[in-house]
């Protein structure tokens, strides 16, 4: 028969491990084997008698650690099991036989294969980190950076996040934890006897640890959105600028519209601190109805494509405005890319000139690129000024030049 | 100097590199060694006497000359005997200190 017993003490707190086994066999129980994972000892129950427990560190090689099996048992001491990678455990039921360890500059001795052992996990286990936490600078710097921009995914940045937290926290634990050894195999090696450490609730413990691993890792998956922007229809809210209606763009062009066509679209909002308005809309001529009264859709007539897509971010500072521009720039190049080899979708273009720079008065920066877009030419250009950053995507028949002028003046109000 | 830089032997390293000054030995020789050697002053257990043989073979004082099954048989090095030589007149030194200082 066996029983499991909770290990009340550190793996490392040598006199207090060995001092509990001792006792357990006082009580009829002896060790059989140790489970670091769970935590637990498991013992045979006998009947009771003295028995006593030693640790021996595992040496340079644990290898080398069990060729010392039978030469131990030639002098009165069994092997009973291993505890990981740090200590073979050995018994002695004959009282007259030698501790295992007669003099404590041996045992330090011992000790040092342990702790470079310790020393060479403990750099591991920093490296490992530090390598999870830069692995996303080293493979997505841009959406990194751009999420600490724009916190578009801040569950993602939270667990970019995680590991270097992890590691700074994990520091100081990690240097006590081997100053420990450090000091155990120093008061050995002075000829010193270790003293064994109060005794605690490790079950208690792991509980703790267990619930607040859980809690940091789970509450952010429940209170963090995985992506904050936010869609609404177009009239549901209220945009941050009175940008250009599509009639009022055709307006500028050849093809004037008469009325102001129904239109059909979305929004989509977002803010962070440095880029506090974050707004995406887009517009497009309809062409299907809803009919309440007989639930069906109608189609409706219109002569050309109209459709336009408006980017606006006003960031906090220039500076921020810059990277926001730069951010947008890219994201409307690799549309526009995209749109390119898409062959036979709707959205597919021909002939793009690519974004290229201009200049324009009272702009900081400008690029247009024009094509076509299911026949109808369209262009897309992305401006900076100060603290404005707008990307306007346009299929229609008026041009960039003659429409710019109206989003610089929605800007200004 | 061929001997020891890293200070003193303790009293069971001394007693483990004085054994083998005659003969080879194994670890349970050793053991027995010792304990006669000291009238049960000094005694030797397995982790000492396995952790300073393994100790002494990692420094070059000892060195393995047959192993037969578990059993290995060792033999001090020239540079072991210069240690315990070492430690020997640092002893005597002492104990002359001591005795000196006595009369």
């Amino acid at each position: 028969m066996t029983v499991k017993k909770n290990i009340p003490c550190s793996f490392y707190d040598i006199p207090s491990l060995e001092s509990w086994l001792d006792e357990m066999a006082l009580q009829g129980l002896f060790l059989k084997n140790f489970s670091r994972q769970f935590d637990w000892a498991v013992f045979e129950v006998g009947d009771p008698r003295p028995v006593r427990y030693r640790l021996d560190p595992v040496g340079k090689s644990a290898g080398r650690g069990r060729e010392r099996e039978e030469p131990y048992a030639e002098m009165g001491w069994t092997f009973v099991c291993q505890m990981g990678k740090s200590f073979y455990i050995f018994s002695c039921g004959d009282p007259d036989a030698p501790e295992l360890y007669t003099d404590p500059q041996s045992l330090a001795l011992a000790m040092e294969g342990l702790l470079r052992r310790q020393v060479v996990q403990n750099i591991c286990f920093c490296a490992a980190c530090l390598l999870v936490a830069a692995l996303p600078l080293l493979l997505y710097p841009g959406r990194l950076f751009r999420n600490l921009l724009l916190w578009e995914e801040p569950q993602n940045l939270f667990f970019s996040a995680f590991f270097p937290v992890v590691l700074i926290v994990s520091l100081p634990f990690l240097a006590l934890e081997s100053k420990k050894l450090f000091d155990m195999r120093d008061t050995l090696a002075q000829g010193l006897p270790l003293k064994a450490k109060k005794r605690r609730n490790r079950p208690r413990f792991l509980t703790v640890y267990i619930f607040t691993y859980l809690v940091i890792f789970s509450v952010p998956r429940l209170i963090l959105p995985d992506v904050r922007w936010q869609v609404y229809g177009l009239g549901e809210v209220e945009l941050s600028h009175p940008w250009p209606t599509l009639a009022q763009l055709e307006e500028a062009g050849p093809r004037p519209l008469e009325v102001e066509p129904e239109v059909d679209g979305y929004v989509k909002v977002n803010s962070s601190w440095l880029v506090p308005v974050q707004e995406y809309a887009s517009i497009d001529w309809q062409v299907e109805t809803f009919h309440p009264e007989t639930g069906g859709i109608a189609t409706l007539h219109r002569p050309y494509s109209l459709w336009m897509g408006i980017q606006y971010d006003r960031a906090r500072s220039p500076r921020a405005a810059e990277k926001a521009f730069q951010i947008e720039l890219e994201d409307a190049a690799e549309t526009l890319e995209n749109w390119a080899k898409w062959t036979g979708h709707a959205y597919h273009i021909d002939g793009s000139t690519g974004l290229h720079p201009r200049d324009w008065p009272g702009l900081d920066r400008l690029e247009v690129a024009q094509y076509t877009q299911s026949g109808q030419d369209a262009w897309t250009f992305a401006a900076l000024r100060g603290n404005d950053v707008l990307v306007v995507t346009y299929a229609g028949f008026a041009r960039w030049e003659d429409c710019l002028p109206l989003f610089l003046a929605a800007l200004d109000q | 100097m061929a001997g020891r830089e890293k200070g003193p032997l303790t009293e069971p390293m001394y007693y483990v590199l004085m054994s083998f000054l005659r003969s080879e030995m194994c670890g349970t020789q050793i053991s027995e060694f010792v304990d006669r050697k000291t009238a049960g002053r000094v005694r030797l257990g397995p982790g000492t006497l396995y952790t300073l043989l393994a100790k002494f073979q990692d420094e070059g004082f000892i060195t393995e000359t047959s192993v037969d099954g578990r059993k290995r048989t060792y033999q001090l090095t020239a540079k072991g005997r210069a240690a315990f030589e070492e430690e020997l007149a640092r002893l005597r030194a002492c104990v002359n200190d001591g005795l000196e200082e006595k009369q």
